[in-house]
């Protein structure tokens, strides 16, 4: 089922995974991952067979409004079943020069710009957010419970 | 022109915050609080697909940031 009703693993993610996971191939090296904010709506819109941020579900704020990715910094997965990992820091994006529309994702990628960068999970926010021009849009730092941060379980 | 890592400063000849410019008045202070003021030092990342610069920077409440900039308001306002 490609199209997203909630947060999980994009296409790129889930075979990068399964590859590590069973031995297939040697995991990507250790780099930094970002946080992006998308307009897709909840639910019907939003498709995991999306390779990159280029595709056309995804719906990337417009970086024309002050808009850029955040660091994710995402905690190491946790040694529990489910396996955890989640944002350690409050992320905030903006302050934004124009108004650029109502988030109602967040989607993991592995570049800080360019629409070129791995699509990696999407988290699906737990209310849309709508900022204005000169404000900052905020996201809570993870503890592990759901629905507190980008959280993401195998 | 910027290189990525170069450290500048946010130095508006206006005299006001990122976010204060764009509205043309004075935010909130929760949204004050959280906005790129003159004086703040910030690192130069790269220019995004659209042109606009990405910098670097610590807000007041200890966050790090990533902010874009329009071209023409990153050449005359970050020295």
């Amino acid at each position: 089922m490609p199209l997203l009703s909630a947060g999980q693993l994009m296409q790129y993610a889930q075979r990068q995974a399964l590859n590590a996971v069973f031995l297939k191939t040697q995991s990507p090296a250790a780099a930094a991952t970002y946080m992006a904010l998308s307009t897709s709506a909840t639910s019907g819109v939003l498709n995991s067979t999306d390779l990159t941020m280029a595709g056309t579900s995804i719906n990337e704020y417009a970086t024309a409004s002050g808009y850029a990715r955040q660091s994710y910094g995402p905690v190491a997965a946790t040694a529990a079943s489910p396996s955890l990992i989640y944002n350690t820091s409050q992320m905030t994006w903006g302050p934004f020069t124009s108004a650029p529309g109502t988030a109602n994702w967040g989607i993991c990628t592995d570049g800080a710009s360019g629409t070129g960068t791995n699509a990696i999970a999407a988290f699906l926010l737990a209310s849309s957010r709508t900022p204005s021009i000169g404000d900052s849009l905020q996201a809570a730092a993870g503890t592990g419970s759901a629905g507190v941060g980008f959280l993401a379980q195998v | 022109m910027a290189n990525a890592g170069d450290e500048l400063t946010y130095q508006p000849g206006h005299g006001t915050g990122y976010g204060h410019n764009a509205l043309g008045q004075e935010l909130t202070a929760e949204m004050k609080e959280l906005d790129l003021k003159p004086g703040t030092s910030v690192t130069y990342m790269q220019d995004d697909d659209s042109g606009w610069a990405l910098v670097k920077w610590v807000d007041d409440v200890g966050i790090d940031r990533i902010t874009a900039i329009e071209p023409d308001q990153f050449a005359s306002d970050f020295t």
